[in-house]
């Protein structure tokens, strides 16, 4: 910055004038600039006025004497759910808490199937695997697979080379994959919740950061349409596991809220494994 | 000043007041009930300041008071009490804005990227922050900030008003430094111009 200030320059370092974030040369070009421009000395001294105003402003008073409700609440019985110290409160149900998340998750398996459904339907030239039982999918990268892996339930992902010609594998191969140590189920009721929770999140991470890749690859292959489906699902559980991993923050013990995010994981790996399994787009 | 150094300067325990922490946390309602009346009018003006109706933050006060009673056998004692109240207000108050589901939220996203002050003088602003409110300039403020964009008003109620640093802000917020100081800058200058008309 020049001597001379411009009103743009003094503009875009008022912040920093404001918040003694300006060193001491920088502080006295703005000064200087604010005493011989009166718009800029005007805003200048409007702001620091708001600032002591806004720090003294008086406490309010509720118009009500809360206690008694207070009073009310804190001699109701308390029934223990999961853990005590994440009993919600009554302004938040968990119905009300979670609805949205479910709401997502439900249009989300929704949007997918049908996603897939039509795709496979119409062909798209595409190998995809039509067995009567659901496919099994052997993840050929490193033979792991996470998330609750019901029988015949379709488990893994793609090969990295990213075609979308799935892998189906007998039900024994399943066994074999299950019975992996990599592939125990992420909640593992004999470890401690925090433990479980670093755990499973660096799973979760490593296998979405995998899925992710796989995804990126076959971009151009797919309809831009899915892609934007998939896009706008993947939003939906990131706010999701954003929240999740908010309230863990507070509240790290807690395994609803570990559940709640392993969940929303769950759907997440689900959701882009879907992504890496749809057949290409033929144009 | 800090908001530690505020709250601890405004809500200086009475002689009786970690006794009253000591008797709470045993299970003593009389003693709680006494805390309770030394911290009702910040807890109340904070939850009012940030989300700007009234009802919804003598509710919120009360939510506050609860987990504090449920949480008590939790504070230490390494900050005062009045900080460590302080703080849950926070919590409480932001974490009641993300349970309150997705329709408001998309609303106060769009308001947080158009919108400004409402200059429409309306029936749902009357029951805003702050009545009755101190006479002069500061009912002219107390009324600004309740028709701030959501987002601005919390910076602005955080940092301004509460004495909250701008890393303290964003780690309670979830966002950066960089978003919590460029929403202040904006809360500033719309209050500014509305102070100004």
């Amino acid at each position: 910055m020049t001597n001379h200030v411009t009103c743009d320059e003094f503009a875009e370092r008022l912040n920093d004038l404001l918040e003694r974030e300006a060193d001491e040369p920088t502080r006295a070009r703005l000064e200087s600039h604010a005493l011989s421009c009166a718009e800029c000395g005007s805003l200048l001294a409007d702001l620091r006025k708001l600032r002591i105003d806004a720090s003294n402003l008086p406490m309010l008073e509720p118009g009500r004497d809360l206690w008694e409700g207070i009073s009310r609440r804190i001699d109701a019985p308390v029934i223990p759910l999961r853990t005590r110290e994440n009993a919600p409160a009554r302004h938040e149900r968990p119905w009300r808490r979670w609805a949205p998340m479910a709401a997502a998750a439900a249009l989300l398996v929704a949007l997918t199937s049908l996603t897939t459904y039509y795709l496979t339907i119409h062909g798209h030239g595409a190998a995809v695997a039509t067995a009567s039982n659901p496919p099994i999918i052997a993840d050929s990268v490193r033979g792991v697979t996470i998330g609750g892996q019901t029988p015949g339930r379709a488990v893994a992902s793609l090969p990295d080379s990213a075609t979308p010609t799935a892998r189906v594998s007998t039900p024994s191969q399943h066994n074999a994959v299950a019975a992996t140590p990599s592939n125990v189920r992420l909640v593992n009721r004999k470890v401690s919740a925090a433990e479980a929770y670093a755990n499973e999140a660096q799973v979760y991470s490593r296998e979405i950061t995998r899925l992710h890749a796989i995804v990126e690859r076959r971009r151009a292959q797919l309809d831009p349409a899915t892609i934007s489906v998939i896009e706008r699902n993947l939003k939906v559980i990131d706010d999701a596991i954003a929240q999740c991993r908010l309230a863990l923050a507070k509240d790290p013990a807690s395994r609803y809220l570990i559940e709640s995010l392993n969940n929303a994981l769950e759907t997440k790996v689900e959701l882009l494994r879907t992504a890496t399994m749809l057949p290409a787009h033929s144009s | 000043m800090t908001a530690v150094a505020i709250i601890e300067a405004s809500t200086t325990p009475k002689n009786n007041g970690d006794s009253d922490i000591a008797r709470a946390t045993s299970g003593d309602r009389d003693a709680f009930e006494r805390l309770y009346r030394d911290h009702v009018n910040r807890v109340f003006s904070l939850c009012a300041r940030m989300v700007s109706d009234r009802q919804r933050a003598e509710e919120l006060t009360q939510d506050v008071f609860v987990r504090a009673w449920e949480k008590l056998h939790l504070f230490r004692g390494e900050s005062s009490f009045g900080t460590w109240l302080h703080r849950m207000t926070v919590n409480v108050v932001l974490n009641a804005r993300k349970s309150e589901g997705r329709r408001q939220s998309r609303f106060e996203d769009s308001d947080e990227e158009n919108g400004g002050i409402d200059s429409v003088t309306s029936s749902s602003t009357s029951g805003t922050v702050g009545m009755p409110l101190p006479p002069g300039d500061l009912l002219d403020l107390e009324d600004a900030i309740g028709k701030l964009p959501p987002g601005a008003r919390r910076v602005f109620v955080l940092h301004d008003v509460e004495g909250y640093k701008h890393e303290e802000i964003a780690e309670m917020l979830g966002v950066t430094t960089g978003a919590t100081k460029a929403q202040l800058h904006r809360a500033r200058l719309l209050l500014r111009e509305a102070l100004n008309r």
